[in-house]
C-alpha cells in the first residue's frame, strides 16, 4: 500500500506543531485549566445566588477584584494591536515572528476583560438597563462603547493577516476532520493570492494598522476616566489617561515576551523566535518601563509634594501605611528590577563577577539560603527563640540589611542571567505582569478606603476590603480561561505566521502537498 | 346639715386624694418637628421639637441630624431633647443647600426632613435650556441629566468614523472573496 504523502513541508510542519502536536503535557494542562475554570464558575454561581455580600465588596469598596482584573487585562489587551500596528508601520521586519502571538493576546485578554464588569454586578441580568437607559454623558456607557470598538477592530486586526495562513491550513488540511475544513474555507475567504486579493489585502492591513492605534490608545484613556472623571483623592487626576496607557503598554509588552517563551520551548520555535526577538522585545519593554516609571512619578509626586488634607489619608495609606507593602514591591519588584534584570546583565563587566568568590552563584545561593533558613525557619521551630520574640527578630532587621541580601542576590544572579537572556527576560516580564496586577489594586483600593466622607454608621468590616474566596476563584477562573482562550487559538491558528516570516527570509521547503505549491501564499504582501 | 357634713368630708377626701403622690406615666414622643432658621451671619439654626401625641414637649428623646450629600446621608449631630423637648444645630455659613433631616426616638422611628438654603424656581419646559443647566449642574457640558447636543455630535463622529471605517474594511474583505479567481 503506497504511504500518503506527507502534505507539509518541513518548516510547516515546525510552525504548525501547535496544531498537529498534542502531547500528555497539553492536555494536562488544558484539564487544570478546566478544573480552575470549573472553581470560579461554581464561585461565580455563589455569587449569583447569595449576591455580592459573599464578596469583600460593601458600601464603600464597591470595585475590587473584580475591577482590578478588568484594568489589568484590558492594559495587557493593548500591546498586540498597538505593537503590531507600529511595528507594521514602520516595517520593522523582525515583528514577523511575534505580531500573531501579540495580536492574540490582545484578543483573549479583551474577551476576559470585558467579562469582568458582568461579574461584578450584583445583578447580572440587569445588564440591558446600562444600554437602554445609560446616560451618554457617563464615562462607563463611553466605556463600554470603547470596548466594543476595540475588539471589533482588533479582532479585525488579528484575523485579516491570518488569511494567507488560513488559505494555507483550508490546503493542507484537506483530509483532515470535517470541522477544520469547514472552518479554513470559511474563513480564509478564497483565498487564492489573486493579484486583486492582495491588492485588497494590502489595503485592509494599511487602513487598519493606522485605525487601530488611536482606537487602542482611546481605549484605556477611557478606562482610566472611570477613575479620573471622579472627585476621588488618587483618581482625580489629569495624566491618568496616558498613565494608564503606559502601564498598559509596559504589561503588555511583557506578556508577550512570556508568551513568547512559553510557545518557543513548547513548539521548539528557535529557529523562529531567536534570542534577537528577545532582545529586541526587551529594548521595547525597558523603553515602556522607562516611561511608566516618569508618569508613575508625575502621578505621584504632584499630590504628595501639596499634601492636601483631603488626600493625606489617601498617600499615608499608600506610601507607609496599609498598602505600602503593595506599592513598593510595585515600583521596586515590578519596575526598577526589570528593568536592572534586562540592562545590567548585557554590561560588560558582568562575567568577571564570578571571579570574586562570595558572588559565585554555588556559594553565594548556600549562604543566601542558609541565612534564609536561619532567619525563618529557626525562630518558628525552636522554642529557645520564643524570648527574642520568634519571627518578631526578622521584622526588626533594618532594612538595610534585607536591601543588602536582595543586592548580593542579585550581583549572583547577574552572570547567570547574562548567559541565559531568555531567562532574564522571562523572570522580568513575569514580575511586571504580578506586579501590573498588583498596581491596579493599588490604583483602586486605597482611594475607595480614604473617602472624602467618613465611613459611617457601617459595621466595622465594612471599612475593609478583604477579597473573599468567591473573588479569588473567579479571578483564578479568568486568569485560566484568558490562558485556555489562548492556548485553543493556537491549536486552530498558527501562532507565528507563515507567509510573514517567509518573506523574512526563512526560505521555504519544495510542499509535496496535493494541493500543490502555495506560492500565492507566499507572495502575499509585507506590510 | 347632713349636705353641709357630706360636702365638708367630700372636700376632705378630695384633699386627701389630691395630697397623695401620684406617678404619671412619661409621655411618649409621638411627632418630630423641624424648624430651620437663618441668622445674618449666614448661619442656619435647625431646631428640632419632639412632642407627644398631646402636642406637649418630651425630654430626653434621642435624636440624629442628618444632611443628604451626594454619597448618601452625613450625620451632623447625636444628641438628645432638653426639657422643652428641643434640640439645635447650626450650619455653617455656606453650607450647599440641601434636605437635613432628623431622626428621633431609640430605634430612629421618628424622622422629618427639611430644606434649607435657597432654591431658585424652575420654569416649566419641554426641555430645559443651559440656563437651567447651569442651576443644576456646575459643568453643563458632560455633567447633566439631558443629553447636550454637542457631546451627542462629537461621539456619533467618532464612532460613525471608526464604525463606518470598519464597514469598508468588511466590504474589502467581501473583495477579497469576490476576487478568488484569477
Amino acid at each position: 500500500m503506497p504511504r500518503r504523502p506527507d502534505p507539509f513541508s518541513p518548516r510547516e510542519r515546525v510552525l504548525l506543531a501547535s496544531l498537529t502536536d498534542a502531547g500528555p503535557g497539553f492536555y494536562a494542562l488544558v484539564g487544570v485549566l478546566l478544573a480552575v475554570i470549573a472553581w470560579g464558575i461554581i464561585a461565580y454561581t455563589v455569587q449569583l445566588r447569595y449576591g455580592l455580600g459573599v464578596t469583600g465588596l460593601r458600601d464603600n469598596f464597591m470595585w475590587g477584584v473584580y475591577i482590578t482584573n478588568f484594568v489589568f487585562f484590558i492594559g495587557v489587551s493593548h500591546v498586540g494591536a498597538l505593537m503590531s500596528a507600529i511595528l507594521r508601520i514602520t516595517g520593522a521586519e523582525w515583528r514577523r515572528s511575534v505580531t500573531r502571538m501579540a495580536e492574540a493576546i490582545t484578543f483573549a485578554s479583551l474577551l476576559m476583560g470585558a467579562l469582568m464588569p458582568f461579574v461584578d454586578m450584583g445583578r447580572p441580568d440587569r445588564i440591558l438597563n446600562l444600554l437602554l437607559h445609560g446616560r451618554l454623558q457617563s464615562p462607563l456607557l463611553w466605556d463600554i462603547m470603547a470596548i466594543a470598538t476595540y475588539l471589533t477592530g482588533s479582532t479585525l486586526f488579528l484575523f485579516v493577516p491570518m488569511i494567507p495562513d488560513i488559505a494555507l491550513l483550508r490546503d493542507r488540511f484537506a483530509a483532515g476532520p470535517a470541522w477544520r475544513r469547514r472552518l479554513y474555507t470559511i474563513l480564509s475567504l478564497g483565498w487564492r493570492g489573486t493579484e486583486a486579493q492582495r491588492h485588497h489585502l494590502e489595503r485592509i492591513m494599511g487602513i487598519m494598522a493606522i485605525i487601530i492605534i488611536p482606537i487602542a490608545i482611546s481605549v484605556h484613556t477611557v478606562v482610566s476616566w472611570i477613575f479620573g472623571m471622579t472627585l476621588r483623592a488618587g483618581w482625580n487626576s489629569t495624566v491618568f489617561g496616558p498613565y494608564f496607557v503606559s502601564g498598559a503598554l509596559f504589561s503588555g509588552a511583557a506578556a508577550v515576551v512570556t508568551a513568547m517563551a512559553a510557545f518557543r520551548w513548547a513548539y521548539h520555535l528557535q529557529e523562529y523566535i531567536t534570542e534577537a526577538h528577545f532582545r529586541r522585545m526587551g529594548y521595547l519593554v525597558i523603553t515602556l518601563g522607562m516611561i511608566y516609571a516618569y508618569f508613575t512619578f508625575a502621578e505621584y509626586i504632584t499630590p504628595a509634594y501639596k499634601m492636601a488634607a483631603t488626600e493625606r489619608g489617601y498617600l499615608t495609606a499608600v506610601f507607609s501605611g496599609q498598602f505600602a507593602r503593595l506599592f513598593w514591591f510595585t515600583q521596586i519588584g515590578g519596575v526598577l528590577l526589570p528593568l536592572l534584570l534586562l540592562t545590567v546583565p548585557r554590561i560588560s563587566w558582568v562575567p568577571r563577577l564570578q571571579r570574586v568568590l562570595f558572588l559565585r552563584p554555588v556559594p553565594a545561593l548556600a549562604t543566601i539560603a542558609t541565612s534564609v533558613v536561619v532567619l525563618l525557619v529557626l525562630p518558628a521551630v525552636l522554642s529557645r527563640t520564643a524570648p527574642l520574640g520568634g519571627f518578631e527578630v526578622i521584622r526588626q532587621l533594618p532594612l538595610w540589611i534585607i536591601a543588602a541580601l536582595g543586592g548580593w542576590f542579585f550581583l549572583t544572579l547577574l552572570p547567570v542571567f547574562r548567559q541565559r537572556p531568555i531567562a532574564a527576560a522571562v523572570v522580568a516580564s513575569l514580575l511586571v505582569n504580578v506586579a501590573a496586577w498588583l498596581k491596579r489594586f493599588v490604583i483602586i483600593v486605597p482611594t475607595l478606603a480614604n473617602p472624602f466622607l467618613p465611613i459611617q454608621r457601617a459595621p466595622i468590616g465594612w471599612a475593609f476590603y478583604r477579597p473573599t474566596w468567591v473573588e479569588w476563584s473567579i479571578t483564578a477562573g479568568a486568569v485560566a480561561g484568558f490562558v485556555l482562550i489562548y492556548l485553543l487559538f493556537s491549536k486552530v491558528f498558527p501562532i507565528v505566521s507563515i507567509w510573514e516570516t517567509r518573506e523574512e527570509g526563512h526560505q521555504p521547503a519544495p510542499a509535496s502537498s496535493p494541493a500543490g505549491e502555495h506560492g500565492a501564499v507566499a507572495d502575499a504582501p509585507a506590510l | 346639715m347632713r349636705p353641709l357634713c357630706s360636702l365638708v368630708f367630700c372636700g376632705i377626701l378630695a384633699a386627701i386624694v389630691a395630697a397623695l403622690p401620684v406617678r404619671v406615666a412619661a409621655a411618649e414622643p409621638a411627632r418630630v418637628l423641624l424648624r430651620a432658621q437663618a441668622a445674618p451671619d449666614g448661619t442656619v439654626q435647625v431646631t428640632a421639637t419632639v412632642v407627644d401625641a398631646r402636642g406637649a414637649p418630651v425630654a430626653e428623646v434621642p435624636l440624629i441630624f442628618k444632611a443628604r450629600t451626594t454619597f448618601g446621608w452625613l450625620t451632623l449631630l447625636e444628641t438628645s431633647t432638653d426639657p422643652a423637648g428641643t434640640a439645635r444645630t447650626t450650619l455653617a455659613a455656606g453650607t450647599t443647600a440641601g434636605e437635613i433631616a432628623v431622626e428621633a426616638g431609640d430605634e430612629g422611628t421618628m424622622r422629618a426632613a427639611i430644606l434649607v438654603g435657597e432654591r431658585k424656581a424652575v420654569p416649566l419646559r419641554i426641555r430645559p435650556g443651559r440656563d437651567v443647566l447651569r442651576g443644576l449642574s456646575p459643568q453643563p457640558g458632560f455633567i447633566s441629566p439631558y443629553l447636550v447636543p454637542l457631546q451627542v455630535t462629537l461621539l456619533g463622529l467618532i464612532l460613525g468614523g471608526i464604525w463606518s471605517t470598519y464597514g469598508y474594511v468588511v466590504w474589502l474583505l467581501l473583495g477579497i472573496r469576490r476576487d478568488r479567481q484569477p
